[in-house]
């Protein structure tokens, strides 16, 4: 069976939804990072699938866009996450709930 | 883009003046550093000629990345007036940690950047840029005060949610490409006009679409607001409620109104959310105690407002687009203005310390009674007329949509007079406020602007024309 | 500034613009109607505002009235409020409020008229709220700022509507275009007949009328007098083209006008607070000058406006003077006899009640008696006969008033007594004024039969012809008019020897507010004839008095605007549930709506 564009668009969504369920399931904020990681990282796979498919090198060097704000993006949530650390001695994202209504 | 180039500078140039611990060049810097890259874009907007959007590749669109035309330069120019007047509001106090002042306006400069790439971007890529440029220092800001519990949980909801969107995002633009096999604004418009618009394109759009309406607060996806505004320190907050929801309701229009502004069946989910977004906004603001989060609901409701012009794209409704964001930002400046003063010497925002703020402080209270009578749309103030121009373009698309928006302006007056009733019909209980020569600028500022753009809205709208 | 100044300054500014409107008026009358665009406020596209003024023949009247009532009622402020602290705001606001009623009549487009509109809310606001120390008052103010809200939703609507039909807002591309009827025209009209209804308190948003009495008196004098109610008239009377083009608007106009004036009428026969009385008379005297737009006698709408506008500013005046000399007693149960004690105010609410009752040759008779006429020809029996009934309300209810507060004997508190005097000259002199207009106002208008004989001319008529003018009816036969006539003055004085033989001869009073039962012991020892009075006229109707306040006004009316607010509160807080500050709660919401819009996308 030869492998179709399809099948990585599938691939790719059902990765995307796992970060996806991921995201909800878990409350580890650091966890939480890794499977929007992971989301972003579907992304990427599917990127450079289209590219290759429509042999257009624009989605490949978005994927380096993409690596890039991720990795800047990490950074400063990780910075974030230690701030918060500091305070709560946690990063257990069901013990912020003190703003509401 | 020289304009980009020199506020880029200028961001770093006031980092480097944080390393030399000169605080007293910081502040003179960035207002004028501020004010040459607005005389720039100004004189940019003004030598652009006839229509508001470019629409074809050549040299000025940047190989069709990028492209500075009118309708870039006007919000381009709003968001350095907002940053502009917030800057100066930035008084002694304003943050916990003295020394980090350098950074915070470095970061607020670049997120600004960030906003200027965004309302300018005819690419995918651009808009991807442009969000994360401006986003990510944010979610620094939003957490700028490291040891207020509240600043901590601000940021980080602030910074989950908005990683969350920015995976939905990146989906979305990669289905669109895998839809439509461009990325840029002219291919993406080409194909959802000419040939059968495939599922994997529409889903996409959506995809897009819902990470913008979770960057401008539109509900469902509005939940991130009201916290992090809340707990964010209130000179930050202004700078979200005015700049980054500017950037994001110009981007959206200019990707929405040229990709689906002609297809009816995309919309009607949109046109509920506005109305939802509405109801929300200002029924949620109804029970609220605290000022700022009000303040938080009512600009929730105030992009519910602002979505009616995406559903008649025209040049009108471009025009009332611009022209409400602009009484917006002017309006909840001077709101922030106000509530900055409060919360620093009184230490709470509830509508309580806001009472008698007519005798001790006349000038504030006059500034913020007008700033609240044109949020809730009265005239002859700017707000006013903003709202007329928007409903009365909209009639065209959806008659009750207007009337649901009419409707919503009415319970609006309920808040908004609340803190109008505090201030003119209760006695003081504490001592006179004190404003800083600048705050009280930055008042008389947003006072004439109130005015002019009610009484003269035409000087506004034909520098769009 | 002393409050001298203040007072010279506030009402010399109201009295300079009074000069000048005089001026205008002559400019009217000389070489008509002039436009004055200040500048052009808009231009974009289709879209073209002219921030205009047009002074025309119902402009200039409109602007006579304002600020000449609104001279005499701040002249008299002078005097009323010397003692208060807010002496200097209550002249800004006042100031303001007759400021935003000139620009709502003298705007050249709706646009302009709405921002008058929305000026003379928002001064209504504060002026209701000015002794906001009481809270009651504050709620009058904020429950007058609400119905005038829903009513200004209306106007804009309305505007919107307008706008999309005629691409203009200017009066004079909007009225001049020729007009066939049409739905869109209709919808139109009827809006502009909702913002009027909260303006000029009619059926169902009229109940913040009664209540915004909770101001000081001079500033009641001025919304139902001068400023105000009297713009909702204004309007239907300003678009009155638009409502000949669709003869549903103008039924919808005349019933709702005829149910306002005989429910007020009805309810005010029991009220026992002075100003409440007025107030509810205002309510329906507005209903009289809608039923006239209703059947397309704009003139004479404008007419009763303006001769109403005397007696009720004299009247308002009078009992603010009473209220003064009462040291703020306003419960006419505890007056009486005061008609040696303030002769002036006496003498002049005699003529002002005199005047509304339809004594001829006072003013009301001559404005009340052409809306009957007009009546007679344009709305059918069943309307007449109801308006008839209604204007001998009105006599009941204003000679019940005039006998209890000003004959009999006193029955006030000891103190009270000591305390009565004359108010100062600053205070009787508008009095005085105001009795002199209600006497000759109504020659203004004098109907057509006798106009060779008095050598007169319905002057008003003539005069707003190039604006609107009155439908066409046959010619009013002597006879009909001398009916009425007679029959009128014999009504009113059987009915001024019954009001006064109930309670000043036999002492009736009304039963205070606990003891409703005490009446029944009073009555068991009368004449057969008053009880059979009593049992067929007076009983029944002031039982539907308190039956219309109680069970209708209040719960119903009041109940509904109360409810839109409970409403909006309860859904808030039970939206805010929502807001549970739980980040995965947020999260999970958000994937919630993605899927619920791809499904109502793809699926459905």
């Amino acid at each position: 069976m030869p492998i179709s564009i399809d099948h990585y668009v599938y691939l790719s969504t059902v990765l995307f939804c796992i970060g996806v369920m991921g995201v909800l399931l878990r409350r580890n904020a650091i966890v939480l990072l890794m499977c929007v990681e992971l989301m972003l990282n579907a992304v990427n796979l599917l990127m450079a699938a289209f590219s290759t498919h429509f042999n257009d090198p624009s989605g490949q060097v978005f994927v380096f866009f993409i690596m890039v704000v991720a990795a800047a993006e990490v950074a400063v949530g990780l910075a974030i996450l230690v701030m918060v650390y500091r305070h709560a001695k946690s990063v257990d994202i069901g013990l912020f709930n003190k703003l509401k209504g | 883009m020289k304009a980009l180039i020199a506020l880029t500078i200028l961001a770093v140039l006031a980092l480097f003046v944080g390393l030399l611990k000169s605080r007293k060049l910081l502040l003179p810097l960035v207002l004028l550093g501020l004010a040459g890259v607005l005389a720039l874009v100004m004189q940019y907007g003004c030598q652009c000629e006839g229509t508001f959007f470019h629409q074809y590749l050549d040299e000025s669109t940047y190989r069709n990345m990028f492209s500075f035309d009118k309708f870039a330069a006007v919000f381009a120019g709003m968001m350095l007036v907002a940053t502009l007047l917030i800057s100066m509001l930035a008084t002694d106090g304003f943050i916990y940690n003295e020394s980090h002042r350098p950074e915070l306006f470095a970061l607020m400069l670049f997120s600004l950047c960030g906003g200027i790439v965004m309302v300018g971007s005819t690419h995918l890529v651009m808009l991807f840029l442009g969000i994360e440029i401006l986003s990510i220092p944010a979610y620094v800001l939003a957490g700028s005060n490291q040891r207020d519990s509240q600043s901590n949980e601000a940021a980080l909801k602030y910074f989950l949610m908005g990683a969350f969107t920015t995976g939905i995002l990146l989906f979305g633009i990669a289905l669109m490409y895998g839809g439509s096999g461009s990325m840029s604004l002219d291919g993406l418009m080409t194909y959802s006009r000419h040939s059968e618009v495939s599922g994997m394109f529409k889903a996409g759009m959506l995809m897009v679409l819902i990470a913008m309406c979770f960057k401008i607060g539109i509900a469902p996806f509005h939940f991130w607001g009201p916290d992090v505004y809340e707990g964010t320190p209130s000179i930050i907050t202004s700078y979200m409620a005015t700049v980054v929801k500017t950037a994001a309701i110009a981007a959206t229009f200019r990707f929405f109104a040229q990709i689906i502004g002609h297809d009816a069946a995309w919309m009607i989910s949109l046109v509920w959310m506005a109305a939802l977004t509405m109801f929300i906004g200002n029924l949620t603001a109804t029970v609220q105690s605290g000022f700022k989060r009000m303040l938080a609901y009512s600009s929730i409701a105030h992009a519910g407002y602002v979505l009616i012009a995406f559903f008649t794209p025209s040049l009108q409704a471009t025009q009332s687009v611009v022209f409400y964001l602009a009484a917006y930002t002017v309006a909840t400046i001077a709101c922030f203005a106000v509530l900055i003063g409060v919360q620093q010497q009184r230490k709470n925002d509830l509508f309580e310390s806001f009472n008698g703020l007519a005798k001790t402080n006349p000038l504030a209270a006059f500034t913020l009674t007008l700033a609240l009578l044109s949020l809730a749309g009265i005239p002859p103030l700017a707000g006013f007329f903003a709202k007329y121009y928007l409903f009365s373009n909209g009639w065209a698309g959806y008659p009750w949509l207007i009337l649901v928006a009419i409707i919503n302006s009415a319970i609006s007056i309920y808040y908004y007079f609340r803190t109008i009733i505090a201030m003119w019909f209760h006695e003081p209980t504490d001592e006179p406020l004190s404003f800083s020569m600048l705050q009280k600028v930055v008042l008389l500022l947003t006072l004439a602007g109130l005015f002019t753009l009610g009484l003269m809205p035409g000087l506004l709208l034909d520098f769009l024309g | 500034m002393g409050k001298s100044l203040v007072g010279m300054v506030g009402s010399g500014v109201v009295l300079g613009s009074f000069i000048l409107s005089v001026m205008a008026w002559m400019q009217v009358k000389e070489s008509g109607a002039f436009e004055a665009n200040a500048f052009t406020w808009l231009e974009v596209g289709s879209l073209h505002i002219e921030f205009g003024f047009l002074v025309d023949e119902l402009s200039s009247l409109m602007m006579l009235i304002v600020t000449g009532i609104g001279f005499l009622i701040h002249v008299y402020s002078v005097g009323y409020m010397h003692d208060d602290v807010g002496f200097h705001k209550f002249f800004a606001y006042l100031n303001l409020f007759i400021f935003s009623m000139l620009l709502l009549v003298m705007g050249s487009n709706y646009l302009i008229l709405f921002f008058g509109w929305e000026g003379v809310g928002l001064c209504s606001y504060l002026l209701i709220g000015f002794w906001y120390k009481n809270k009651e008052f504050g709620k009058a103010a904020r429950k007058a700022f609400i119905m005038n809200r829903i009513g200004d939703l209306g106007l804009l609507i309305g505007m919107f509507m307008l706008f999309n039909e005629f691409g203009s807002l200017n009066y004079k591309d909007v009225l001049g275009a020729g007009l066939s009827s049409s739905y869109a025209i209709t919808c139109i009209c009827i809006l502009f007949f909702i913002g009027a209804m909260g303006k000029s308190a009619q059926i169902p948003l009229y109940t913040w009328l009664p209540d915004a009495m909770a101001g000081p008196t001079p500033v009641s004098a001025l919304i139902h007098a001068a400023t105000m109610v009297t713009a909702g008239i204004y309007l239907v009377a300003r678009s009155g083209v638009l409502y000949t083009a669709s003869p549903d608007a103008m039924q919808l106009v005349m019933y709702v006008g005829l149910a306002t004036a005989t429910f007020a009428a009805t309810i005010g026969l029991k009220q026992n607070d002075i100003k409440k009385v007025l107030a509810y008379s205002t309510v329906s005297q507005l209903g009289f000058m809608f039923v006239a737009l209703g059947v397309g006698a704009y003139t004479t709408a404008m007419f009763h406006v303006t001769t109403h506008a005397f007696f009720k500013a004299l009247l308002f005046l009078g009992s603010g003077s009473v209220i003064h000399a009462m040291g703020g007693e306003q419960d006419i149960r505890k007056m009486g006899g005061l008609k040696k004690y303030l002769p002036i105010t006496h003498l002049t609410f005699l003529i002002g009640t005199l005047a509304i009752a339809g004594i001829p040759p006072l003013a009301g008779f001559f404005s009340k008696d052409e809306i009957l006429t007009n009546t007679y020809y344009g709305g059918g029996s069943f309307v007449f006969i109801m308006l008839c009934i209604t204007s001998v309300l009105t006599a009941i209810y204003m000679l019940r008033l005039y006998f209890l507060t000003f004959r009999g004997s006193f029955r006030g508190t000891r103190e009270q007594e000591h305390h009565l005097h004359e108010s100062p000259l600053s205070m009787t002199l508008p009095l005085i004024v105001l009795a002199i207009l209600s006497v000759v106002g109504g020659f203004l208008g004098v109907p057509e039969w006798m106009e060779h004989k008095l050598g007169l001319h319905h002057t008003l008529n003539g005069w707003l012809g190039n604006v609107v003018h009155n439908a066409a009816h046959p010619a009013v036969t002597e006879m009909f008019e001398y009916t009425l006539l007679a029959v009128s003055i014999a009504i009113l004085f059987i009915l001024a020897l019954a009001v006064r033989t109930f309670y000043i001869s036999r002492k009736t009073l009304p039963e205070p507010d606990e003891e409703e039962i005490g009446i029944v012991k009073l009555l068991s020892h009368k004449y057969y004839i008053d009880e059979l009075y009593d049992a067929i006229f007076v009983r029944p109707i002031q039982s539907l008095g308190t039956f219309l306040h109680d069970y209708i006004e209040k719960p119903v009316i009041d109940g509904l605007v109360n409810g839109f607010g409970r409403l909006s509160k309860s859904s808030g807080k039970l939206i805010r549930l929502l807001q549970t500050g739980n980040t995965e709660f947020y999260l999970l919401g958000m994937v919630l709506g993605i899927i619920v819009i791809f499904v109502l996308n793809f699926i459905m």
